[in-house]
């Protein structure tokens, strides 16, 4: 690798003509997929001459741009910046400082697989920064670009960190972690099914009749949607009705859920490296981000009992960057093991000799609050059960299962909720049936804000909002002297720390 | 500068806030008047219309007297090492951000403010934008010298 092979402007590699013309073949159905019916409808005269007229003239066109886009992409490193210039009509230079950088990514689509190149995004944190991606170059000529970046940020930084970065470092490069097929059969299987279930029974009850419009074209699909909305009242009042409504619902979560953690996390592997951990995950996207461990913000470890049941749970790591990027920071490792869970925290959070640990519950106004929001939740259920026209008995039932459930769930929110303050981590309890642990180190606060409604003043409750470099964390409906005595405590850690935040 | 108590805003804020929702509700009506002006001739629309007009003025009048206690709620700190924004009727809110986390400071001066000698000043940290400090109706020579102030201690960093 010589350092001269970014010192002058260069292209693309060639496929990324290919993969231009893709994108906009994309952002063309993307936009217009409405009209597409249209062509199949028998009206127009002539529609096959206008067809074929459209779709040559459009493709030749598309064409010219993938061209012209390919050739006018260009990008060097100069010196310590990383410069991108790009654009025919709206010309667009682009100059990085490179000691700015937060993390390069690499990432395939099935396009980008087929043709044999990679995407380079290149990120940077701060308010008004803005992300590079470079659409298509070789897998090589990616990692030496990343490689070159790195070089020239690390003789960035060594000039100017005087004491040692207070984070654990890795040692040696190794995979640690690599998701199996059955686990992550596993890991689908262990979802939240309970929620997508739930909007599906909403979305078959009240927009039945709807759905029958929809599916008009579709025989087998109107069939089954003109068999539900007729029989509705039969289905539901027999038992078996309600049995086989519930296992297929079920089942239709399961599978969506199956289809999502598959498309996502599909052989998702985590690679220990120098400079972070790697995990590389996807099916027909495949995306590889480098974890930073100093950049990590928070991270939120989630386990249910199935989960724990079969010995898995989820991390979700979030990492600084802007504003824009706040959804593809979030880094799901899925179906983690215990032993790997702690791990992780080691190398995460500095170790540390504990002196402190604090406990605060949220107000007893926490319960009244969830209450009240229940009670909402379960009127409209009411009334969606009165339009539906069930019978007084049915009516009973279904709310001798709805109104315990809530109750259930609400003990559960109550009890499962709790922050600890543990030395330099704050600990934040969440979950109903599922247990969400989010862990963070307080002094990577940007922010931070104590609300308060008049209702709230009155009672003598406030929430507080921690804002991090990547996204906000509540600790709702706290007792106001708790309140206050916790925004004290972070603003005194931030101002006197002297650890960075990134 | 350096004192840990919460300043109120400078009066003329409150008179900058009642004009500008007094130009909003003149604006608005002004606009209604005219497309109804267009389109009706007869006499008893035009009753209806200014006596839903009137009350409509009395609504505003309600609103105008909430201004007063909504200038009151607004107040700020410096302390020699964050800044804090309090503000909000109904959902009352504390913001504070340390000066170690500031990415870099903004005043602005609309029309209205530089009419009344204010400013707003804005402050970025690396959350979600939107989010951040932004403290509007303080008088120009202050907000300055808060920046100043912010600017020399990010210096010293």
């Amino acid at each position: 690798m010589s350092s001269s092979s970014f010192s002058e402007f260069r292209r693309q590699s060639p496929a990324g003509i290919v993969i231009n013309y893709g994108l906009l073949l994309y952002k063309l159905v993307k936009s217009f997929w409405v009209f597409i019916p249209v062509l199949f409808s028998d009206n127009i005269k002539n529609k096959w001459e206008y067809l074929l007229f459209v779709t040559v003239g459009l493709t030749v066109l598309m064409l010219v741009v993938a061209i012209v886009q390919f050739l006018f992409f260009k990008f060097k490193i100069e010196g310590d910046q990383f410069v991108l210039n790009k654009g025919v009509v709206f010309k667009n230079k682009i100059a990085i400082p490179i000691e700015r950088i937060q993390s390069v990514n690499f990432k395939q689509n099935i396009l980008h697989q087929l043709v044999g190149v990679t995407q380079v995004e290149i990120q940077t944190a701060g308010a008004k920064d803005v992300e590079v991606s470079i659409k298509a170059v070789s897998k090589l000529v990616a990692q030496d670009l990343k490689s070159e970046l790195q070089r020239t940020q690390s003789n960035a930084e060594v000039k100017s960190e005087s004491e040692a970065p207070e984070v654990n470092l890795i040692e040696r490069e190794r995979l640690v972690y690599a998701l199996s097929f059955l686990e992550l059969l596993k890991v689908s299987f262990s979802e939240n099914h309970l929620r997508s279930f739930f909007w599906i029974l909403a979305i078959t009850f009240s927009f039945g009749y709807q759905l029958e419009d929809i599916f008009k074209d579709w025989n087998f699909a109107d069939k089954l949607v003109q068999f539900v909305v007729l029989n509705k009242e039969e289905i539901v009042s027999s038992l078996l009705g309600i049995t086989v409504l519930l296992v297929s619902g079920i089942l239709i979560s399961v599978i969506v859920s199956f289809f999502r953690v598959v498309l996502r996390h599909f052989n998702q592997k985590v690679v220990y490296k120098k400079e972070g951990i790697e995990v590389s995950e996807g099916l027909f996207t495949r995306r590889e981000d480098v974890l930073k461990i100093s950049k990590i913000q928070y991270i939120v470890e989630v386990t249910n009992p199935v989960k724990k049941a079969m010995d898995i749970g989820t991390v979700k790591i979030k990492q600084a960057g802007s504003a824009k990027m706040k959804q593809k920071k979030l880094v799901e490792l899925v179906g983690v093991k215990l032993p790997f869970m702690q791990e992780l925290k080691s190398l995460f959070f500095l170790k540390e000799v504990t002196e402190s640990s604090s406990v605060f519950r949220p107000a007893p106004y926490f319960v009244f609050r969830m209450c009240l929001r229940s009670f909402v939740f379960v009127c409209l259920v009411n009334l969606g059960i009165y339009f539906n026209a069930f019978s007084g008995l049915e009516t009973l039932l279904l709310n001798s299962i709805i109104l315990p459930l809530t109750a259930y769930l609400i003990y559960l929110k109550r009890n499962k909720t709790y922050f600890q303050f543990d030395g330099e981590k704050l600990i934040i309890g969440d979950g109903k049936i599922s247990t969400i642990t989010t862990i963070i180190e307080f002094y990577k606060t940007q922010n931070i804000q104590r609300v308060q409604s008049v209702i709230q003043k009155r009672r003598g409750v406030a929430t507080i909002k921690i804002q991090t470099a990547s996204g906000v964390v509540k600790l709702p409906c706290l007792h106001q002297s708790d309140a206050i005595l916790i925004q004290e405590k972070i603003i005194q850690k931030v101002e006197n720390s002297r650890r960075d935040w990134i | 500068m350096e004192n840990n108590t919460f300043h109120s805003m400078h009066p003329n804020l409150l008179k900058s806030m009642v004009l500008k929702r007094l130009l909003f509700f003149l604006v608005v009506s002004i606009s209604v008047f005219v497309g109804y002006f267009i389109q009706v001739q007869d006499l008893f629309t035009w009753v209806i219309l200014l006596s839903v007009l009137g009350g409509f003025f009395f609504i505003f009048l309600g609103l105008l007297s909430l201004t007063k206690a909504h200038f009151k709620r607004k107040k700020f700190k410096i302390s020699d090492k964050h800044i804090a924004y309090q503000e909000g009727l109904v959902f009352q809110r504390e913001t504070t951000v340390p000066f170690t986390r500031i990415q870099h400071i903004e005043i602005d001066e609309g029309p209205l403010e530089r009419y009344f000698g204010l400013a707003t000043l804005s402050i970025y940290t690396a959350g979600d934008s939107g989010r951040d400090l932004k403290i509007n109706g303080l008088e120009l020579q202050k907000a300055q010298e808060i920046k100043t102030f912010i600017s020399n201690f990010m210096k010293d960093e």
